[in-house]
């Protein structure tokens, strides 16, 4: 490989010097360095070079009238006649880079001619961040963009983009090279050229019925035409450790609180501890001194490696361009037991140019990956259990499986568990192949006025899942009696064809480009699974369905297939830069639904004032533009239907040993359309103090209608889906970058981005003010998914307080309980009391970016964080279930211990009590604040460029040391205030890593 | 080049017309029900039994129907606690938030529903009948059956909530409460329009086994007269089952609630189980209905310990027990009363520390093969003919006449001597021991008979859950808070 690039670099120099109307010439950049790989097209032919590695170039029988164009990424193009002195052509830099091509749907745009708020993230920014996922690497870089990463090896983030607006589904729509996606876990960041992250409607509207929770389009790297071919390899190894350890009693603490709660249920079990594992009484004091202290957060937890290693190579001639790519990723789980994600991607595009009115290209990706999963349930069991055992415990080894100790020593029985027996003794693994293949083929005629393009793309996934569950014995409540084994086949098939012509024509001032399209697609499902038992343990090769007991085997399919046809156009003016229009419509059919077809338009306008001439020279505003949308979007990932008319048969007894069969009828039906998003925006963009603060800010109003709720049904359980409610999401999306090159050597910048986002569910069904839903409520008027309960106003502190309210009179209530706001005032505590308590939905998120570069040297830093959102605290929560779990250091720290000691927590008896912590309370003790400040990333680089001897130099070597989430500062008690679970809840959350590594970029 | 481009599109656009015509994969598109097939005619009433079996049945509404009167506790105070704010031990506090409320408020109209669609059901197929039919004959009957299956949870929601809605039709969107007097008033005036047309046998006599006949509407009017005070309908409609209906009272008192008393002569209503004679398998039962009430008990069988474990609900106050000891009860108290301590009479010892409903104890030699689960394979009494006795008994007293004929066949059999000239007061205590922990009988006597606030607040009671006393005002249960969110017409007062 080395060899023949350095074949090519030798000889393309070489060749040059022959013809006698050859050009010659030097590119630099405005400072006289000169521009490696810069383009030099004849203007009107396909013929062109690029610049060597001084900034050269020669190019060979030029007529001498031709014009020649010289560009170079982030520069602001310039035309040279060929008689021109292009001894030293300089570029100057694009600081606004309004010459930029972005992404947009079926087709790409110059940023200076969009009308609406479209992010943009290059691959380069992500190609070291130590994240298997290429979205978790967004964190904190994109306003209006709400990322919750998760630990779990291999686990995407959950996205979702300016707010969420749907009860059912709220995952942007990610389109990959053509091809549509739910998420892009299955390619590494190494993988991404370009990403454009579609915010408002009206660039979102060409995806009409899936565009609804915003559109990320992805650009997978590829070659450009007249680029040296470029090798370039990126890797990084680094070590991941839980970013925050939550801390919980400790033996002695633990029996100080339940010998406090309660003395004479729980002495026995203390003692019991003592007794087995060691320990002293201190009669004087009445403290106890345990030696047994099993700290079990810390036993689950353990530094696990991460490594990453991609290889690209792109480049192209005048007639072709091509691009491969390998990547490999390890992530190791920090859970201390068999959790892992591995994935090998393979990337291949060329593109080709066999006429001047023809080019057709190839396009595919393959992915392998294996994820290992952790058990979950593990982190809540650590929580709730004390430390009073150990992990393992040789003396019962013949009791109980692996010699782990089994909670029935002390005689904990039910909702007791070893939490390391359960991390291990479960093998959950998903191997998935995934390939994804794109063709196709342009039309260029009438001199590229007209572009006619088709492409179909197929993307086939196999997800082979198995689950094995050990036999496996440690208590009553912790066994399994014959291993369980699952497998899984799950595959995927789907297609789309596009197809779209494009008009594209200037004259004078104006510049028009229209564009009509159909696609076609169709997304096809298929699962099929099997449950066996007594398969043998201890081989992979052992795991199939076939050598489990044929009894009792279980078997599932499923399977289902949606087609769609849409029509749409998009049409752009721009009228002498300082006028732009756009309209786009799409006309959307769907298999889905009984009501086939919708419509989905938009209209954009922007205004660049700084270009008007009363505007144009003044002093300190380099562009400013105004820019206004609206457009309507769907959201079509919600079920077809609901419920059935259908008779359910049953049966009934009548007389010894008869069953009669009959049927109930219900009608619990409703058929579903798509929800519908109606958004408008008003922003602008400015550049000032010249070029060097940049900035957008965005204001938005977002109606979700027809959103799918299941309100229960009048004086029944069941619920039914409908098109009912409507939500609100209104906020601000602000950008602002600060870049100063000071000289040569020294550039320095800093930027920040801030969302502030107004959620609300605005109406229910009908005049209904309220739904319950399982965790939460949705309440007309506040956040989505609300925590719903009664308020606590205080800790009862005296007898005489307690005996003065007819509350704790009527509830028997001691010193210690919880106050509980009575809303009516009418000195019962009841449903009639309870209030909403907060939500996971955050107002504010934000992210800083600042750093300099310095000669070879860079240091940059991203800043994160949210404010306004709130958890529930499942994992006290779940205490209801029983007194003698574990508490945490902070309920033992804080605890009501006497008149005076705590206004807001409860005493240790307190939380042995229902109306403290019931199941049906909800009591606001358990809701805790979801604010976190993050330094969500520190990199130091050195790059040292040309680095070689002799004919041969290596362009560049970059050597930096990231730290990825390095520090956390938050205020619930909890792992990490970043919860998956959509609805805040905090319980078996795997914790968050951060990351430790070093990063090597070469190229070739 | 543009053409070929144009015509794929034109190809396309014709396609389209079909493309999008697929069907739903992995589903058979379900046929309507054939309703001019009459011979399926009883298929929709076969549901409304099933419902009332599995949602009338629910463990835990039977928890809060039972525990409100004296002589009962619901027994647990860590997991369900809350229920004990529903008797005297938590002060009448009666939380509208508490799930089980909630559960006793939709599964009743669970019920109520299933049986207005299986009435529109038989509606249907009546299109197909002449009226002169012998199918149509059925149809009535059958229409019979099902009205009194939803009598039967009015009187549960009328006994419970007090005011409650009419729901007579599925597709009603008016919510507002009945009275008490409106809802029993509804409930006589449906079941005498069904009563004519209904079969004159016992239950056990019926085509389709244990099926309601016109005998169990009457019994249900009768209990509804009870509560409206029409003393004389009481009379009349308990009379004619006594004259006409055949009913027994069954000998074995202690076998009366167990298998040998499965659809005995006693037998009114009664909610029907079977396992198929297998431990294992197809089973079609009552959720945790028995096992809830379960005690622990362990004995010897064949030299092996046999457990027989529950969740140790439902217990009967000292009170009672020493009440019932104090009347010289032999055979009722030994099976309504499992008292921790002591022995069955198949030498199973009782667990724990409390006195346990018998009326749910099957003991293990009556137990399927394989089986230790409370109550499996056992039938639930709804609603027996020593109740129409007593019924009968108490309506011609109040008559001016003598009830000790029907009094006395209810006490002999308990092995308890014949008095003469019973009064009110004695009618009621036997009534007190005779249906004891059934229905919360003893409950809606005492409220309706105006002695509920005192025998409830007796001092003798312990209040060690929360303080309050009963009050009229606490006589029902309130509307639960999810229906109140759910349907603001329920705020309103009743109609």
């Amino acid at each position: 490989m080395k060899k023949l690039l350095f074949l090519l670099i030798v000889l393309i120099p070489s060749l040059s010097v022959i013809a006698n109307n050859d050009l010659r010439g030097t590119v630099t950049d405005a400072a006289g360095e000169p521009l490696i790989g810069a383009a030099i097209r004849i203007v009107g032919t396909e013929q062109g070079t690029i610049t060597d590695f001084d900034g050269n170039f020669v190019l060979n029988s030029v007529s001498p009238d031709a014009t020649l164009e010289v560009s170079y990424m982030g520069y602001l193009p310039v035309r040279l006649k060929a008689t021109d002195n292009l001894s030293a052509i300089r570029l100057t830099e694009d600081v606004q880079k309004l010459e930029d091509v972005v992404v947009v749907g079926y087709g790409a745009a110059k940023i200076k001619d969009l009308t609406s708020p479209i992010e943009t993230v290059k691959g380069e920014e992500l190609a070291t961040t130590p994240t298997a996922s290429p979205m978790a690497a967004l964190q904190g870089k994109v306003a209006g963009i709400n990322i919750v990463n998760s630990g779990v090896p291999g686990a995407g983030p959950t996205v979702s983009i300016r707010g969420i607006g749907s009860f059912s589904n709220n995952t942007p729509l990610y389109v990959v090279d053509g091809m549509f996606y739910d998420n892009i876990n299955f390619l590494g960041n190494g993988d991404i050229e370009e990403i454009s992250i579609m915010k408002d409607a009206s660039a979102a509207a060409i995806y009409g019925v899936r565009a609804a929770n915003g559109v990320v389009i992805i650009t997978t790297k590829r070659g450009k035409q007249n680029q040296r071919a470029e090798v370039t390899y990126d890797g990084y190894v680094g070590v991941q450790t839980a970013s925050n350890i939550l801390a919980m009693c400790t033996s002695n603490q633990y029996a100080q609180m339940v010998l406090e709660a309660n003395k004479r249920a729980y002495s026995r079990m203390i003692q019991m501890s003592m007794k087995t594992y060691g320990g002293t009484y201190d009669s004087a004091t009445d403290t106890y001194n345990l030696e047994q202290n099993t700290n079990w957060y810390k036993e689950l937890l353990r530094p696990a490696i991460m490594t990453n290693h991609s290889l690209n190579i792109n480049g192209g001639n005048d007639k072709a361009t091509y691009g491969v790519g390998i990547s490999y990723l390890y992530q190791n789980g920090i859970m201390n037991s068999d959790n892992s994600f591995k994935r090998m991607n393979l990337r291949g595009n060329v593109e080709y140019k066999p006429f001047k009115w023809l080019t057709v290209g190839f396009n595919g990706i393959f992915t392998n990956s294996q994820q290992q999963f952790p058990n979950n349930a593990a982190w809540q069991q650590a929580y709730n259990m004390p430390g009073l055992f150990p992990v393992y415990d040789p003396t019962t080894a013949e009791l109980y499986t692996d010699s782990y100790a089994s909670p029935l020593t002390l005689k904990l029985t039910s909702n007791f568990y070893n939490p390391v027996a359960t991390a291990r003794l479960y093998d959950s693994r998903n191997r998935q192949n995934q390939m994804m293949v794109n063709a196709y083929a342009q039309f260029n005629i009438w001199d590229d006025r007209f572009t006619i393009r088709t492409s179909y793309n197929y993307d086939y996934t196999s997800m082979l899942a198995t689950v094995f569950i050990p036999e496996y014995y440690i208590s009553n409540n912790q066994k399994n009696e014959t291993s369980t084994f699952t497998k899984s086949n799950t595959s995927f098939g789907n297609w789309i064809w596009d197809n779209t012509i494009t008009y594209s024509d200037q004259w004078n001032e104006h510049s028009l480009k229209v564009m009509v399209g159909m696609s076609m697609r169709q997304e096809q499902y298929n699962n099929l699974w099997s449950v066996a038992q007594d398969v043998p343990a201890g081989k992979d090769s052992y795991m199939y369905i076939n050598l489990g007991s044929s009894e009792g085997r279980t078997t599932g399919d499923d399977g289902s297939r949606y087609r769609a046809l849409s029509y749409f156009t998009r049409i752009n003016y721009n009228y002498d830069d300082r006028y732009m229009a756009m309209f786009t419509l799409r006309r959307d059919g769907s298999s889905k639904y009984n009501e086939k077809w919708g419509t989905f338009p938009s209209v954009g306008l922007a205004w660049v004032m700084s270009n008007e001439s009363w505007l144009k020279d003044t002093e300190g505003l380099d562009y400013l533009k105004i820019r206004a949308s609206w457009g309507m979007l769907g959201n079509d990932k919600i079920g077809a239907s609901y419920g059935t008319t259908s008779s359910n048969i049953t049966r009934a007894v009548f007389g010894s040993n008869t069953a009669l069969s009959g049927y109930i009828n219900s009608s619990n039906f409703s058929w579903l359309s798509w929800e519908k998003v109606n958004e408008t925006n008003v922003g602008a963009n400015f550049a000032t103090l010249k070029n060097r603060l940049t900035g957008d800010i965005d204001w938005y109003y977002r109606l979700t209608q027809n959103a799918v709720i299941s309100p229960t049904l009048p004086m029944q359980n069941e619920t039914v889906a409908g098109n009912w409610a409507e939500i609100l999401n209104m906020g601000v999306d602000v950008n602002l970058n600060w870049e100063h090159k000071i000289n040569k050597d020294w550039t320095y910048f800093i930027g920040g981005n801030v969302a502030w986002l107004r959620n609300r569910v605005q109406s229910l069904r009908d005049n209904l003010q309220m739904v319950k839903g399982g965790k939460t409520v949705q309440k007309v008027g506040e956040k989505m998914n609300s925590y719903y309960g009664f308020k606590v106003a205080g800790i009862y502190q005296t007898d005489e307080e307690c005996a003065a309210d007819p509350i704790a009179v009527a509830n028997g209530l001691q010193p210690g309980d919880f106050r509980y706001e009575d809303v009516n005032h009418d000195n019962v505590i009841d449903e009639n009391d309870k209030q909403i308590l907060g939500s996971y939905i955050p107002d504010i998120t934000y992210g800083f970016n600042l750093g300099f570069r310095y000669k070879g040297l860079d240091l940059a830093v991203t800043l994160t964080g949210q404010a306004g959102g709130e958890i529930w605290n499942r994992k006290r929560a779940l205490r209801y279930a029983s007194n003698t779990y574990n508490f945490d250091l902070k309920q033992y720290q804080n605890r009501w211990h006497g008149a005076g000691t705590s206004q807001t927590d409860p005493s240790a008896a307190a939380l042995m009590r229902s109306w403290n912590i019931g199941n049906s309370q909800n009591a606001s003790y358990f809701v805790e604040s979801a604010d976190y400040f993050r330094i969500q990333n520190i990199t130091l680089g050195y790059t040292f460029t040309n680095v070689g001897n002799g004919n041969y130099k290596m362009p560049s070597i970059r050597l930096s040391l990231s730290a990825e989430k390095p520090f956390t500062a938050f205020k619930a008690n909890s792992m990490t205030p970043e919860i998956s679970d959509p609805e805040g809840w905090d319980t078996e959350v795997y914790p968050l890593t951060s990351t430790w590594s070093l990063a090597v970029q070469l190229k070739f | 080049m543009k053409k070929i481009f144009l015509s794929i599109i034109t190809a396309c656009c014709a396609v389209s017309c079909t493309f999008l015509d697929i069907d739903t994969e992995n589903r058979i598109a379900t046929s309507e029900v054939d309703y001019s097939n009459t011979s399926e005619m009883y298929q929709p009433v076969i549901g409304a039994y099933a419902s009332l079996r599995n949602s009338g049945m629910h463990w835990a509404n039977n928890m809060l129907w039972t525990c409100r009167d004296d002589d009962m506790t619901s027994g647990r105070t860590d997991d369900q606690g809350d229920a004990l704010l529903f008797s005297y031990r938590g002060g009448y506090q009666r939380p509208n938030s508490y799930w089980a409320l909630n559960n006793a408020w939709v599964t009743a109209y669970e019920i109520i529903r299933t049986c207005n669609s299986a009435l529109s059901a038989l509606d249907q197929y009546a299109k197909y009948l002449n009226a002169g039919d012998a199918d149509y004959a059925l149809y009535k009957s059958y229409q019979g059956e099902v009205v009194t299956i939803a009598a039967w949870s009015y009187y549960m929601m009328v006994t419970s909530f007090g005011p409650c809605v009419l729901l007579t039709d599925n597709n009603q969107t008016q919510f507002v409460r009945s009275t008490r007097e409106h809802v029993c008033q509804y409930a006589i005036a449906k079941l005498d329009s069904v009563i004519p047309n209904m079969q004159r046998l016992r239950p056990n006599q019926m085509t389709h086994q244990g099926a309601f006949t016109a005998f169990t509407a009457e019994a249900l009017a009768a209990r509804f007269c009870l509560l409206t005070g029409d003393y004389k309908r009481v009379e009349e409609l308990t009379d004619d089952i006594i004259n006409n209906g055949g009913f027994q009272l069954y000998n074995d008192y202690y076998n009366l609630f167990k298998i040998p008393g499965k659809l005995s002569n006693e037998s009114l209503m009664e909610v029907q189980c079977t396992d198929f004679g297998l431990a294992t398998g197809d089973y079609i039962g009552i959720d945790q209905w028995f096992n809830f009430m379960g005690a622990t008990l362990s004995g010897n069988v064949d030299g092996q310990k046999v457990d027989i474990g529950g969740w140790n609900f439902m217990q009967y106050n000292n009170a009672f027990v020493n009440w019932a000891k104090d009347r010289g009860e032999t055979i009722r108290l030994e099976t309504s009363c499992l008292e921790a301590g002591t022995k069955t009479r198949e030498g199973f010892s009782i667990e724990g520390s409390a006195v346990y409903n018998g009326k749910a104890y099957l003991p293990y030699n009556q137990m399927t093969t394989g089986s230790t689960e409370w109550g499996r394979n056992n039938n639930v009494r709804l609603l027996r003919y020593a109740e129409v006795l007593l019924m009968n008994a108490e309506a011609k007293v109040r008559n001016g006449k003598s009830g000790d004929q029907s009094f006395n066949l209810v006490r002999t059999r308990a092995a308890m001597s014949p008095l003469t000239g019973v009064n009110l007061e004695q009618i009621l205590d036997e009534r007190r021991m005779e249906l004891c922990s059934e229905w919360g009988l003893r409950y809606t006597d005492l409220v309706r008979t105006g002695k509920a606030a005192q025998e409830l607040n007796k001092p003798e009671l312990v209040r060690d859950f929360a303080n309050g006393e009963w009050t009229e005002q606490k006589a029902y249960w309130p509307v639960p808070g999810t229906q109140l969110l759910n349907l603001p017409d329920l705020a309103e007062e009743p109609m």
